[in-house]
């Protein structure tokens, strides 16, 4: 029995259009809702030499998705802090990856928020 | 008798009575020191114990003293290190100590290493360990600052992860005493101030270099209203909660029955109703799971169009939404 394919779509955000990591955020929601898939990157790029935020979705047909908190990190001990206190607030710390915001490169730590009770 | 010779007089007791006094500022030899500044061992016991690894023939009791000589050093350093935290009077006088061992365990190393780049290594760290001694003279005044330490305490445990596994995995053929002084000089620098600033300056730079790749083949997305990712939002939310509706006896009937209304709906919309078709979906589909999972891919096919048609995508997410409560 072969294994079923995992099915990935890429989007990229122009810098110049991301004003704020919240405008990033709910793009992010939107996509990860509308393709009904996990996001599993987030990282600098280039399209026809300008810079953009990369992300990378998964296809999960079961996932609750569209739910995420972005939090932009100094280095690996704020990192560290940050994770710790978002997991106490129950979100699921789900990668670190790196942005634009403007033409501001940033370092986001990507959380799936806490599941509605 | 003369004012003159009155104040000889007075200058000459001044002077025995300092002479006699001890010579406190004089630090004493470490061989000579008490264990009351907290050190693991003396310089002399340390001398020792490395003239009886050197000499050891037998391969396991070889790695039994390597590793014994190992454990000292990171115990002096993690002693070391407590008292730069702490601030212990003793700091100085511990310093010292591990400053000796260092030398004794890295001279030693120089004389028998082969290879130019261990030498060099060696060599440097010897070196810093003679530079950071000053600097530790010199600036051990300096306010510390929280980053610092937490940089010191993370990549302290770093390189002890290393040096531990490496006592663990391997002999002293693979992992010498003259290898292990590298990682050991490591160790100590890690918990320097030099060494902090050197790992920030490097986190720093590998961050800096990190490649800007190159995307090819995909288009900008417009970044997203607060409305369209509202709206993406609950129609997903909706078609989670009727596929835990579908997992239940009780109320799967009424979650097909919506999805079937959505799909019905849809219908109705003439430039919505190709994407049903090609995913393969009708409202006479009676199987839940197969309208869930056909909705599912018209929104995909919908975000993924060269544009994305978010206008669509939000008529469907609408009606999603409102018929799935």
């Amino acid at each position: 029995m072969s294994t079923p394919q995992t099915i990935k779509h890429t989007a990229a955000y122009a810098a110049t259009d991301i004003d704020s990591l919240h405008t990033l955020e709910i793009s992010l929601e939107r996509d990860e809702a509308d393709w009904a898939a996990r996001i599993i990157s987030l990282e600098q790029v280039t399209v026809d030499g300008a810079n953009a935020t990369a992300a990378t979705y998964q296809e999960d047909d079961d996932a609750r998705v569209g739910h995420l908190t972005l939090s932009e990190y100094t280095d690996d001990i704020d990192a560290h802090s940050r994770i710790a206190i978002h997991s106490a607030n129950k979100e699921t710390f789900l990668f670190k990856g790196a942005a634009f915001v403007g033409d501001k490169a940033v370092k986001v730590l990507v959380f799936r928020e806490k599941p509605k009770s | 008798m003369s004012f003159a010779h009155h104040a000889a007089l007075i200058l000459l007791a001044l002077a025995c009575l300092s002479a006699g006094t001890p010579a406190r500022a004089q630090d004493l030899p470490p061989e000579l020191k008490s264990d009351s500044d907290g050190s693991v061992i003396t310089k002399g016991a340390f001398r020792t114990l490395k003239t009886d690894y050197d000499g050891e023939t037998d391969a396991a009791k070889k790695t039994l003293l390597r590793n014994r000589l190992i454990s000292i050093v990171i115990a002096q350093t993690d002693v070391n290190f407590a008292s730069y935290q702490k601030k212990s009077r003793h700091r100085r006088a511990i310093l010292g100590t591990l400053f000796d061992i260092l030398e004794i365990g890295t001279g030693t190393a120089i004389s028998i290493t082969n290879g130019a780049r261990a030498k060099t290594v060696i060599s440097e760290a010897l070196d810093a360990e003679r530079l950071g001694r000053q600097a530790f003279n010199k600036n051990f005044s300096l306010k510390d600052t929280q980053i610092l330490i937490n940089k010191m305490v993370a990549k302290r445990a770093q390189v002890q992860a290393a040096l531990l596994t490496n006592m663990e995995q391997k002999g002293d053929a693979q992992y010498p005493l003259q290898t292990a002084m590298i990682d050991l000089a490591a160790y100590y620098k890690a918990g320097t101030i030099d060494g902090a600033l050197e790992n920030l300056n490097i986190d720093t730079g590998a961050e800096a270099q990190q490649a800007i790749r190159v995307l090819e083949g995909v288009k900008l997305s417009k970044p997203a209203t607060e409305e369209e990712a509202a709206s993406a939002r609950d129609s997903i939310d909706a078609l989670a909660n009727l596929n835990d509706e579908l997992k239940v006896a009780a109320t799967k009937d009424d979650a097909t029955k919506k999805l079937k209304a959505i799909v019905a709906e849809l219908e109705k919309d003439k430039d919505i109703a190709p994407f049903l078709k090609a995913a393969n979906i009708s409202s006479a589909e009676t199987d839940g799971q197969v309208l869930r999972k056909g909705l599912l891919n018209v929104r995909r096919a919908l975000r993924s169009l060269d544009p994305p048609n978010f206008d669509l995508l939000n008529r469907v997410n609408r009606v999603i939404v409102n018929n799935a409560s």
